[in-house]
């Protein structure tokens, strides 16, 4: 039973940590556009045989 | 494998390096990979080589001088500059391109950095066809953009609009946190809850619950905090919202749990009232962002028209963005163009034609200092105004803006259902509020709270807007352009067709049979045509358009609708109409000096597509021809005698035949129909331009006439969707109500049930109307 006083503030500790890690990842702006990724495939071009990410 | 063993060798396909093999480097073509090895045979073997040719972009070649390079003076103007830029350097600019459908075309426009040197990043949305561009310095931003006008787009420049994004952006972040808050509180409190119900007792259980009601507090106050507020705002609207069902059951649910815990009972229901929470702001999330998406496109469908202005200050002319004229200022509107904002005339009397404005199509005469309004097309020369917005309270600019408000209304399709399906649940909670109140123990409780959950009427208020968006969007995909949202409610009931003849029916070409008189007059028609809007018209000055006619100067042009056109050259009068057998006449005073016999081109599939619709609907032709063409129709449509035809009407006997019918639908090709759309109750236009596209209620953008079946064939599934949407959601709620009444479901399951058929709904209607074509 005195395990639970040890073991649900962990819990509640390691759940707040993630809702953490969450909110950073929001502000962060990474869910912010989830459209534009898909297109990215589209848009590399070439020219001479060099690629856009080798420029 | 070792790498000593290879080379570095560019691919034949796609020109990245890649290493190969030794004993391939001899040989000319390598691939990097067999996909690439694929497509190369593909090209080749169609005898399409070409396409590697021109990989290499700067052997295209663009015309030399965009046509439109004219509208864009206003791009070099500083003070544009200052008020459209972005960025500390003045070098970022945000532009809506119009007219782009497929991936090639945003592909260019992604590209733009590689296609013109002073462009140094282009970022184009294909959902809302904004494209962001950053420049090498400000200067170049005319010729970039006669850049794109030489590639064939118009682009629309959009002011800093960073503030309305960023506010978008802002509500999206505190939704998904609010989501992501909702989720963590449920599931912590689903840990404590499961081990209840599996059986912990006495300490354990008290420990458990006390925190199950300590986490439940910031979900009753934050997570729920949308609700409320659409609660509020639904009383001060005196409208109920959506969101009352949920309230009571939350608000109530929330009181019963704490009352219970405080009195030592074991009702707690606040696990189901996380999950309901959750996974209504869930769905709400997810359905936020598909509006967003399948609405987005059309925000700036409406930026039409004239938008740059000529500044006249002393004797100098300077071209600004029409945003930046102020009342007060002088401006100049050449011949032909609109009238981009009210003003006071202040050159000489000119010819206007406000068709657009008040249906009339007679060239209206204003003197100096009349008022002239926006949106009327200066017939006669250049002239001279000076703007002042208080002359009208509404401007063409106002009145576009209203049709864009328009579509936003599809919220009236939510109101209608909610409004009932709330009314009808809360009717609902309060009988059974009578009804169980009085049972022994928290049974009753239970079952109050299991369907005040299960009643919430999300899915008819979502199902249904849903439904009109998505079938807007698909139409739109296929050249159908609905511009207004009533559109589907007075199709239901339509019963009469009207069509228009030349170029709505027939295919708008002609062949020029004989042309007898003197051809050296041929100059002065395609002249005068030039100006004409009318389908015939624009075929003659084409096909007479040769580089030897002489350039002429029209004094007093006249188009008068069902007559002809008139115009002074040279102190002659000459005038173009038709004869009673069909024939263009050209008239140099009063005298006719050219004929020209002409037959019209039938499309033979339109006459088929009208004898399928003669099976469903009246079918009446009206035309503006005379008795020789009318007579030709008809017999190639004397197999379907259902169909009416009235010929010789000018706009205006349209317009009475129209008034005569009701629940009908006129169909034309636009520019010569403006008054009959503007007053039909449904209206299409089979050609898209500036002109019609708002006064219509559906354009079709390409293909012309064929459109149609297509049109009625989607708004006939659109409707049979809604029909079995609400049916779905009826039964759906019969069903819950019946279980929750025998005792069946508790809070618990409703809950689950209850954001599940918001979820249901949202499925059942995109499965209802995916493409099935």
């Amino acid at each position: 039973m005195e395990v639970l006083l040890l073991t649900i503030p962990i819990s509640l500790l390691l759940a707040a940590f993630f809702f953490k890690l969450f909110v950073w990842s929001v502000k962060n702006g990474q869910y912010d556009d989830l459209e534009t990724q898909k297109n990215i495939i589209f848009n590399k071009v070439k020219v001479k045989g060099l690629s856009n990410d080798d420029k | 494998m070792l790498v000593k063993n290879k080379n570095l060798s560019v691919c034949t396909h796609c020109g990245d390096s890649y290493l190969s093999q030794e004993s391939e480097s001899g040989s000319l073509k390598g691939f990097c990979c067999s996909g690439c090895e694929v497509v190369y045979d593909c090209i080749h073997n169609s005898g399409l080589d070409e396409f590697y040719d021109l990989l290499d972009t700067e052997k295209i070649e663009l015309p030399k001088v965009a046509l439109s390079a004219k509208e864009y003076e206003y791009l070099k103007n500083p003070s544009f500059i200052k008020e459209f830029s972005r960025g500390n350097r003045q070098n970022q600019f945000q532009f809506y391109i119009q007219g782009i459908e497929c991936m090639a075309c945003s592909w260019i426009f992604n590209n733009l950095s590689q296609l013109h040197q002073n462009v140094e990043i282009a970022n184009f949305l294909p959902e809302s066809n904004i494209l962001n561009l950053s420049l090498k310095d400000s200067s170049v931003l005319f010729d970039v953009i006669n850049f794109i006008a030489r590639l064939g787009y118009k682009a629309v420049p959009l002011k800093n609009t960073e503030e309305a994004e960023s506010y978008y952006l802002k509500e999206q972040r505190e939704d998904l946190i609010r989501i992501g808050a909702t989720g963590f509180l449920w599931m912590n409190i689903m840990l404590y809850s499961i081990s209840i119900y599996s059986g912990a007792t006495n300490d354990t259980k008290y420990i458990f619950n006390i925190i199950q009601s300590l986490l439940f507090i910031p979900l009753f106050v934050y997570s729920a905090q949308p609700f409320y507020k659409n609660v509020l705002s639904g009383l001060k609207r005196q409208s109920p919202s959506l969101d009352f069902p949920i309230v009571i059951s939350i608000v109530l649910g929330t009181a019963l749990s704490y009352y219970s815990f405080f009195t030592g009972g074991d009702k707690l229901y606040f696990d189901s009232i996380s999950m309901f929470i959750f996974l209504i702001l869930g769905t709400r999330y997810l359905l936020k962002s598909l509006l967003r998406k399948e609405v987005a496109t059309d925000l700036f469908e409406c930026v039409y028209g004239e938008q740059q202005v000529c500044l006249i200050s002393g004797d100098q002319k300077s071209y600004l963005h029409i945003s930046q004229i102020k009342s007060g200022d002088k401006i100049m509107v050449g011949e032909g163009q609109i009238i981009p904002l009210n003003g006071v005339l202040k050159s000489s009397h000119s010819y206007f034609n406000e068709s657009l404005i008040t249906g009339e199509s007679n060239p209206v005469l204003r003197e100096t200092g009349d008022a002239v309004r926006s949106g009327a097309k200066n017939l006669s020369h250049d002239i001279f105004l000076q703007v002042s917005e208080e002359e009208f309270s509404n401007s063409f600019h106002d009145y576009v803006a209203g049709i864009k408000i328009g579509s936003a209304s599809l919220e009236k399709y939510a109101k209608f259902g909610s409004t009932y399906s709330v009314v009808l649940s809360v009717l609902l909670i309060l009988l059974s509020v009578l009804f169980w109140i009085n049972e022994p123990s928290t049974i009753g409780y239970e079952k109050i709270l299991a369907l005040m959950i299960i009643c919430c009427p999300c899915a008819l208020g979502i199902g249904m807007p849903l439904a009109t968006i998505i079938k807007t969007k698909m139409l739109a995909k296929k050249g159908i352009s609905i511009r207004k949202t009533n559109v589907f409610e007075k199709f239901s009931s339509l019963k009469t067709l009207l069509f228009d003849k030349t170029g709505t029916l027939t295919t708008g070409e002609y062949r020029v049979l004989n042309v007898t008189g003197e051809r050296f007059y041929l100059s002065h028609l395609v002249a005068l045509e030039k100006r004409s809007e009318h389908p015939v018209g624009v075929f003659l000055a084409e096909h007479f358009q040769t580089a030897e006619n002489l350039s002429l100067d029209i004094k007093d042009f006249k188009e008068t609708p069902g007559v002809g056109i008139s115009g002074i050259i040279d102190n002659h009068l000459y005038s173009v109409c038709s004869n009673d057998e069909g024939e263009i006449l050209l008239l140099k005073d009063q005298t006719m000096i050219l004929k020209i016999e002409m037959s019209e081109v039938y499309d033979y599939e339109n006459i088929k597509l009208l004898e399928e619709l003669s099976t469903q609907y009246h079918i009446k032709i009206l035309t503006g021809d005379k008795k020789t063409n009318v007579e030709k129709f008809k017999k190639s449509i004397s197999h379907i005698p259902s169909i009416i035809v009235h010929g010789g009407l000018s706009p205006e006997d349209k317009v009475t035949y129209l008034n005569k019918e009701k629940e009908s639908l006129y169909i034309g090709d636009g520019l010569n129909d403006i008054l009959v759309m503007k007053e039909a109750e449904l209206s299409i236009s089979l050609n898209a331009s500036p002109l019609v596209d708002d006064l219509c209620d559906i354009v079709f953008f390409r293909g012309g006439l064929k459109k149609l079946s297509i049109l009625f064939k989607e708004l006939n599934h659109l409707q049979k969707s809604i029909r079995s949407i609400i049916t779905i959601s009826i039964i759906y709620n019969i069903v819950g109500i019946t279980l929750v009444t025998l005792g069946v479901t508790g809070p618990l399951i409703s809950a689950i049930l209850m954001p599940l058929s918001s979820l249901f709904v949202v499925g059942f209607t995109f499965f209802k109307l995916r493409e099935v074509y």
